[in-house]
């Protein structure tokens, strides 16, 4: 196919678009070759043997037994706490690995099961799921997003998505199947943008019903649609009426095609019992979000009962959250606020919910890189420092060397792509071919601080950056060299944390700024 | 010493600013973030005994005195590598005593702790910078004098967008070498920086620093003697014109011989051996040092026959002893089979060092060096041809194709010995070489699959390949548009011929072979149990024959 075009322009398209793919699988299959979570540690091990335990499980043991404590199947080893589709996807690469490895997936005997093929097997699956789910939900979005781009130019944002450094490496390294839940949302994003309303809704079910975290970008989703449908005049209001009542049932009517094993009462409630345990802490570990700043100062769980703790999160949360609301409301069906809503409700989750993992920074990270070709500075440093959050995590995986050199990779290639972006608005700037082309117009938090300051704070970035990479390098080599202080225990982690929340919050004041000063009048792409 | 040398008066920068210019442009320092992100990913990939090997010669030369060094014998990896090499192992085991103790005790058979295994992995990768600063130097000196002799602008080259400076794909080309990777990063060896001394000894011949290019030359022999494949290239080089030089209309005669440069150039050759050898000589280990480095005692191939002439011939054995079929040939008719070698396809060649032919002549080493001899005298022509670093660069790629393919015991790994030097080609006189490099890369790097066998290697192994050959695949074609080469833009921008795409899409069907029917279908039938090498290597023999031929018309043909 490659050699046999007679043109040699669509020879040349043809084989750029073959070094993606091949890039794509490449820089996966090397992490891969890394460390797992969990590897060579009994008795529980990690991720990575949640997720064959779980293949063990769904394939050995009747389905109405997946959810339940039973002689064969005990939830206190890495019982299922994802929902159905989780299950069915266990279940089909269950299947392949009997015939690949049955050992590997034998009842009991298989715990802790660890060969060189059958993690083959397993990194495999990744990839795979990556190649059917992810990579083509990040090409729909670049094609149909960034449709008026040159093709490099979508390359290279393909790219800079779908190899995000965090995402590769807590996918392919420390062991998760986070693509297919963000893919899965991706698409269902992408509908939307493409104004395909229902498959957007059935979409974002199968993602919810993949992994629960993806209700993090349900009061984006939902909002959106309720508002575009909306129509407040007499006339209209019965059809609007009716829009609306065809995407509910298109929803239902999703859940319960997935949830067909578990429909009954008993299923059911045990099923979302395993998906929401309120019962552990305020947070996991130490997380970089408003708790973990917050406790510095206060220990909350001493002055309130977790009762009144999920109460304040819960009223957080949806304070952060009404820019959205507000938004939304103002410029019904635009593209923009739309992405820009699904950062704000996802970041307000991750910083102000109940029971939040460092992992779930990968659901701002989705929104926010995908805007990298309208806000390079942003996006881009909010992708390094997500996977700065990460690190303590991945030093714990052993992924030290992958972590080191991916980040130093993505930090050079990153802030030299970005330049390149920038680059090319000076030349959209010039009035000569403004004609056609489109950014986005809003006012970032830069700007702001340039008119307050009447400076232009935007030459000193250089400096920004080069400080705070000065401060992630010392996070690290006292989280990897130093003793804690002996009156003090999680100090580095600590430092760690609230390096990334300040960062965090920055990025997200910068979108509700942005979401709140964008001006739709100068935006031609839709 | 190097400002000296400066005979050529067209080298007004001298060596330190090319160094400093190369390291100012910011794509060179991406290019080598880029493989060195590759090179430390691939740190928990499979090795090869070769590992053991050089750990084996790390607490070897580091525990006992010089003159044990060629004696000892506790592991069956003894030393067989040069001084010079050796003196590395040691230099090398300095830095290894910080990392973990252990490595450096003779008696630590097998031994690999994580800290070995990153000392080792990281000495080869820190290693690699002198490879790629060597060849970032050279790809600089040669395609920038192109630039500059075609446009008569300096700055042409720096303004380039980097997938039309031909000065960087040409780095591009020879830095990510997929052999290079596949041998050194994965199998574990230390060509990386070998290579570099090569290249660093190439471009100061090129660039006019005759004696510092040949001394460079000489300390690499001291490193890894199968660089000799090098040396007629670069003997006959020396000879015509460094010692029989006529500076007025650069032609060979006896008559024009320059003493000076002549004693010059042997005694700075005599003092790096004697600086290698000395000590061996005065402690009278000689033979035992030659029996080390030249054991004889092995065969004409390798366990997995290296895809050269030998490769065919073997093959053909094997053919003509299958079901007695050599008994319907009336020249061998009589021939009388012993019976443990009929019958087998395979064996007997196939993991053993010690194989006869049953029914072609056997082949002596004499018979072997007879051949090469031969084969030889056309790729010296080619440099006695012009004074031009394209012949230079070509001269050397076919006296070490030349010992690759008709050699004794020949190494499948000796591929990168031609395909790194060729890489230099790749984009050169208007991409005449381009075709030949492209199927040379193709199919002399996919006959090192074997080398990785293990089932997480193969999968690397073909994305590194496939990565490899679109990126030269696109660098080509973009440099094609570029000098408008029209005639080469036919059909597919490479002026591939069908047979050649077919054939080389066959190795999609081979690998498919090897990985999916082989292991399962056939592997388990003793008779067939080493089809699947024996195919790889009669297969990618083809193709690098039709590259060996096709090098012979380049240097018969006109520029």
């Amino acid at each position: 196919m490659l050699l046999k075009t007679k043109s040699l322009s669509t020879n040349v398209k043809i084989s750029l678009f073959l070094l993606m793919i091949v890039v794509s699988l490449l820089a996966r299959y090397l992490v891969s070759l890394n460390s797992y979570s969990g590897q060579g540690k009994p008795p529980m091990f990690g991720d990575y043997e949640a997720q064959r335990h779980w293949m063990e499980i769904t394939t050995k043991l009747d389905v109405h037994e997946w959810y339940f404590n039973t002689t064969d199947n005990n939830l206190l080893y890495w019982g299922l706490d994802y929902p159905p589709l989780t299950a069915y996807l266990s279940w089909v690469y269950g299947k392949i690995g009997e015939i690949v490895e049955p050992a590997s997936m034998e009842l009991y005997t298989s715990r802790g099961y660890e060969t060189p093929t059958s993690k083959l097997f397993m990194r495999a699956t990744v990839i795979v799921s990556d190649l059917i789910i992810w990579i083509p939900s990040v090409w729909f979005f670049v094609t149909s997003f960034y449709k008026d781009k040159t093709i490099t130019q979508k390359i290279g944002a393909f790219l800079f998505i779908s190899l995000q450094p965090g995402l590769l490496l807590i996918d392919h390294g420390h062991f998760q199947y986070n693509g297919v839940s963000l893919g899965l949302a991706l698409f269902a994003i992408t509908f939307i943008i493409r104004d395909q309303q229902l498959l957007a809704s059935i979409f974002f079910v199968l993602s919810l019903n993949y992994k629960q975290m993806s209700l993090y970008y349900a009061p984006a989703f939902f909002f959106y649609l309720l508002f575009s449908n909306l129509e407040f005049s007499f006339s209209k209001l019965f059809s609007s009426f009716f829009k609306i009542l065809k995407i509910g049932l298109v929803v239902i009517a999703t859940f319960i095609i997935c949830w067909i094993p578990f429909l009954s009462i008993e299923q059911a409630s045990q099923v979302l019992f395993r998906l929401f345990p309120f019962s552990r802490g305020l947070f996991e570990d130490k997380v970089a979000n408003f708790w973990c700043f917050i406790s510095v100062f206060i220990n909350m769980k001493k002055l309130f009962s977790t009762e009144v703790l999920i109460k304040l999160c819960l009223i957080l949360t949806l304070a952060t959250m009404i820019p959205l609301f507000i938004n939304l409301f103002k410029n019904k069906n635009s593209k923009f606020i739309f992405l820009y809503s699904l950062i704000n409700s996802s970041f307000s989750f991750f910083l102000f919910s109940f029971q939040v993992h460092e992992k779930t920074i990968l659901l701002p990270l989705l929104p926010v890189s995908l805007l990298i070709l309208h806000h390079p500075n942003t996006v881009w440093w909010f992708s390094v420092i997500s996977t700065f959050s990460m690190f303590p995590l991945l030093f714990k995986d052993g992924l030290i060397i992958p972590y080191i050199s991916i980040m130093v990779f993505f930090i050079v290639f990153g802030y030299q792509y970005k330049n390149e972006i920038l680059k090319s608005f000076n030349n959209l700037n010039d009035p000569k071919t403004t004609s056609n082309k489109t950014m986005a117009s809003s006012k970032s938090i830069t700007s702001i601080i340039s008119s307050l300051l009447k400076i232009n704070v935007e030459q000193y970035s250089k400096y920004w950056y080069a400080l705070n990479i000065v401060g992630m390098i010392v996070c690290h080599l006292l989280y990897q060299f130093v003793p804690q202080p002996s009156g003090l225990p999680a100090l580095w982690l600590l430092l760690v944390c609230n390096f990334s929340f300040i960062h965090f919050t920055l990025t997200l004041l910068d979108f509700i700024i942005r979401m709140f000063t964008f001006n739709p009048t100068k935006v031609k792409t839709f | 010493m190097i400002k000296s040398e400066g005979q050529d008066p067209a080298n007004k920068v001298c060596f330190i600013g090319e160094l400093k210019s190369i390291l100012k442009q910011t794509r060179n320092w991406n290019l080598l973030l880029f493989i060195t992100t590759i090179k430390l990913l691939l740190i928990p990939s499979y090795f090869s005994t070769d590992f053991e090997v050089h750990r084996n010669w790390l607490a070897i030369t580091s525990s006992l005195p010089i003159s044990k060094w060629y004696f000892e014998n506790t592991s069956e990896w003894t030393l067989d590598y040069p001084p010079f090499f050796a003196w590395f192992e040691f230099t090398l085991s300095k830095a290894a005593y910080y990392f973990d103790k252990g490595m450096l005790e003779i008696n630590n058979l097998n031994y690999s702790t994580i800290q070995t295994i990153l000392f080792q992995r990281f000495s080869v990768i820190f290693s690699d910078l002198l490879f790629i600063i060597a060849t970032l130097l050279l790809s600089n000196l040669i395609y920038s004098n192109i630039s500059n002799n075609n446009k008569n602008n300096k700055s042409s080259s720096q303004s380039l967008a980097w997938y039309q400076d031909k000065s960087f794909l040409v780095s591009l080309i020879v830095i990510l070498n997929p052999g290079l990777l596949m041998v050194d990063h994965i199998h574990f060896q230390y060509n990386g920086f070998l290579k570099g001394i090569l290249i660093l000894s190439m471009y100061f011949i090129i660039r006019g620093n005759i004696l510092v290019g040949s001394v460079l030359f000489c300390v690499l022999l001291n490193f890894k003697h199968i660089y000799m494949y090098m040396a007629p290239a670069y003997f006959v080089y020396l000879l015509i014109y460094y010692c029989f030089e006529n500076k007025k209309n650069n032609k060979f005669s006896i008559s024009n011989i320059n003493i000076f440069n002549f004693i010059k150039l042997g005694s700075s050759v005599l003092f790096i051996f004697a600086l290698s050898l000395g000590p061996f000589i005065a402690m009278g280990q000689i033979p035992q040092l030659l029996s080390r480095l030249f054991p004889f005692g092995r065969g004409l191939s390798h366990a997995y026959w290296a895809p050269n002439f030998w490769s065919l011939y073997n093959f053909l054995d094997r053919i003509l002893l299958f079901n007695g079929l050599y008994k319907k040939i009336p020249f061998f008719k009589d021939l009388i089979i012993s019976s443990d070698v009929s019958g087998n396809l395979t064996s007997g060649l196939v993991g053993s060092d010690s194989q006869t032919h049953a029914i072609l002549p056997k082949i002596t080493p004499p018979i072997t060096l007879l051949i090469t001899v031969l084969f030889l005298i056309p790729s010296i022509y080619g440099i006695i041809k012009s004074k031009n670093w394209k012949d230079f660069i070509l001269g050397i790629c076919q006296s070490s194709f030349t010992f690759f393919m008709f050699g004794w015991h020949v190494h499948e790994k000796a591929i990168i010995m031609i395909t790194i030097p060729l890489g230099f080609l790749s984009l050169a006189s208007n991409n005449r070489f381009s075709k030949l490099y492209f199927i040379l890369s193709t199919v002399g790097h996919y006959s090192l699959f074997p080398l990785l066998f293990k089932p997480t290697e193969i999968t690397t192994r073909i994305l590194v390949l496939a990565f490899y050959t679109i990126l030269l695949y696109l660098s080509i074609i973009s440099t094609n548009q570029q000098s408008q080469s029209k005639k080469q833009n036919n059909n597919n921008g490479l002026g591939l011929y069908f047979y050649e795409i077919v054939y080389l899409i066959g190795l999609i069907g081979l690998e498919i072979f090897n990985i999916f029917i082989h292991p399962f279908y056939l592997a388990h039938i003793e008779k067939y149990s080493f089809i699947a090498l024996m195919i790889t290597s009669v297969y990618t023999s083809i193709g690098i024959h039709y590259c060996y031929l096709y090098i012979f018309k380049l240097i018969f043909s006109k520029d």
